[in-house]
């Protein structure tokens, strides 16, 4: 999936600019970090590319499609579109199994993977092995999310955003509430649904992770982009 | 299976809100079923009344040989149905039920001032003008005193009657208003309440049809809970319900009303289909007019 975001500026209030005039290019399977320091921008820029904000100006595009208030194919394409919100966003009162398993149930299933039906036969086997994947065992499908500790939560909603094998995963602060170990079974998986051709959009703070990684890098800074590392060289 | 989920969750959650939304709609549609089932029975029997079809001969004679001679020649009229003697006890009872005080006074006073009368039916399609006719022959008769035309005596009730009926389906369908925006805040509470939810499934590319399945599975179950609650209250002031309506009409001489199987069936299914169309109607009207990216 082909991001594009050309001449982009986002404003919340007026007079203030939390994206000016960004500017990126994202091809299938390329893996990208953006990196900046807290009010940067990053989020912002998820937002517009998940389609859960709308550019102030500029043009946000998937796949040739622009994403603007009512548009009925923004909605076919969300459900390419894998996202790990930074706050989790978890249903608190749900089982583990039910948080994971939604995605399930609005369409397209990706990569090789049959959508399940109405009733959710079949998605038990991808439920389990989305949470094995994150480096959960199968006992917290029962559990309630309110039982989970903060990195455990963090997996949950990483299980969720790739359960429909999505063409695009974007995450953001995907390994703050996780610790070393997890952290790198995270990335770990990360790289591996990139080399199977996932295309990844990663925010992260954690610089450990760029310089070993090494993927192409763009840093944000009040909102512009300063640096578009291409070969994920520069760090910063 | 998310879909079910979801709705349960969300009956759970909202446990009281939809405790209180049950019993409203309950009252509301109870109301609206009684009225428009006795509005709809109006309308229907408005062509049937017994009056509207008969007349009252009163004979000016106490002797019960002068009636029966009265009786055989209004057999003989042309456009006369049937006829026959009303007794005394029968007019005694009449005037029991429906002016108790009436028949108290005419008790004391005795036999001779009840009046003889006989009662005439007219074939059901009789038109004025024969009817008229059939009138003043039957006024003709030796010894009858006077006709009452009961056709002309209900003109004016049964135009009050049509307009009773018209305003009592208006009351039903205002009644059931009152449900849909009941709906509508409740629905619009849970683009409130649930809205991380929503959005949440809508970033996983969630229709404005599957954010309102779950409503749905919730309003057939408060629809159904609902309907089973009116039908129950219905039921059981079924009895209260047909003498209010009969104390008030029922001097006009038609069948008594009552809520029979088919009537109760007919309200059953109504009330079911009012609560899950203002159910429907309010989800759609609350995603319409709620903002979701």
């Amino acid at each position: 999936m082909m991001v594009l975001l050309k001449q982009v500026s986002k404003s919340y209030h007026p007079n203030s600019l939390v994206l000016r005039n960004v500017n990126l290019e994202l091809n299938k399977g390329e893996f990208l970090f953006v990196v900046g320091d807290s009010g940067a921008g990053k989020t912002s820029l998820l937002k517009l590319i998940t389609g859960e904000e709308f550019a102030t100006s500029g043009i946000v595009a998937c796949d040739n499609v622009r994403f603007e208030q009512g548009s009925g194919k923004m909605l076919k394409l969300r459900r390419r579109i894998g996202v790990v919100h930074q706050d989790y966003r978890l249903l608190k009162d749900r089982t583990v199994y039910e948080n994971v398993a939604i995605p399930l149930f609005f369409g397209r299933a990706g990569l090789g993977i049959e959508p399940v039906s109405f009733f959710g036969r079949g998605a038990e086997r991808l439920v389990e092995d989305a949470i094995t994947a994150v480096g959960l065992s199968t006992k917290v499908l029962d559990a309630t999310v309110r039982e989970l500790s903060g990195g455990e939560q963090q997996r949950v909603a990483i299980a969720r955003a790739i359960i429909n094998k999505p063409d695009l995963l974007i995450a953001d602060e995907p390994t703050g509430s996780l610790d070393h170990d997890h952290t790198w079974t995270v990335m770990d998986l990360f790289q591996k649904l990139n080399i199977k051709g996932m295309t990844m959009l990663v925010a992260t703070h954690d610089r450990d992770i760029i310089r070993k990684v090494r993927r192409r890098t763009l840093h944000l800074s009040a909102g512009t982009v300063r640096v578009d590392d291409r070969e994920g060289a520069c760090i910063f | 299976m998310y879909f079910l989920k979801a709705a349960l969750s969300g009956m759970r959650r909202r446990l009281v809100p939809s405790i209180l939304a049950i019993l409203g709609g309950s009252a509301l549609l109870t109301a609206a079923a009684a009225i428009g089932l006795w509005s709809l029975w109006l309308m229907g029997q408005q062509d049937h009344f017994k009056a509207a079809r008969s007349a009252s001969v009163f004979i000016d004679s106490a002797e019960p040989t002068a009636v029966e001679e009265a009786l055989t020649r209004v057999m003989q009229i042309k456009g006369v149905e049937t006829a026959r003697i009303v007794s005394k006890e029968e007019f005694q009872a009449f005037l029991k039920q429906h002016f108790p005080d009436l028949h108290e006074a005419l008790a004391s006073l005795g036999d001779e001032v009840v009046p003889r009368m006989l009662e005439v039916v007219f074939p059901a399609d009789t038109d004025s003008f024969a009817r008229k006719e059939t009138v003043e022959a039957i006024t003709a008769v030796a010894s009858v005193a006077r006709v009452d035309d009961g056709s002309l005596r209900l003109g004016r009730a049964l135009t009050s009657l049509r307009w009773l009926g018209y305003g009592g389906g208006a009351l039903s369908i205002g009644l059931w208003l009152v449900l849909f925006i009941v709906c509508l805040g409740h629905y619009q509470n849970i683009l409130y309440t649930d809205a991380q939810e929503i959005q949440l499934i809508r970033s996983f590319g969630a229709t404005k049809a599957a954010i309102l399945l779950p409503w749905m599975i919730e309003a057939v179950v408060q629809s159904l809970t609902t309907g089973l609650l009116c039908i129950v209250v219905l039921f059981a002031g079924k009895t209260y319900i047909s003498d209010l309506y009969n104390q008030f009409f029922g001097t006009i001489g038609y069948d008594a009303f009552r809520i029979d199987f088919a009537s109760f069936a007919l309200a059953a299914l109504a009330i079911v289909g009012m609560a899950l169309l203002a159910h429907v109607l309010a989800g759609l009207a609350a995603l319409a007019r709620g903002r979701i990216a």
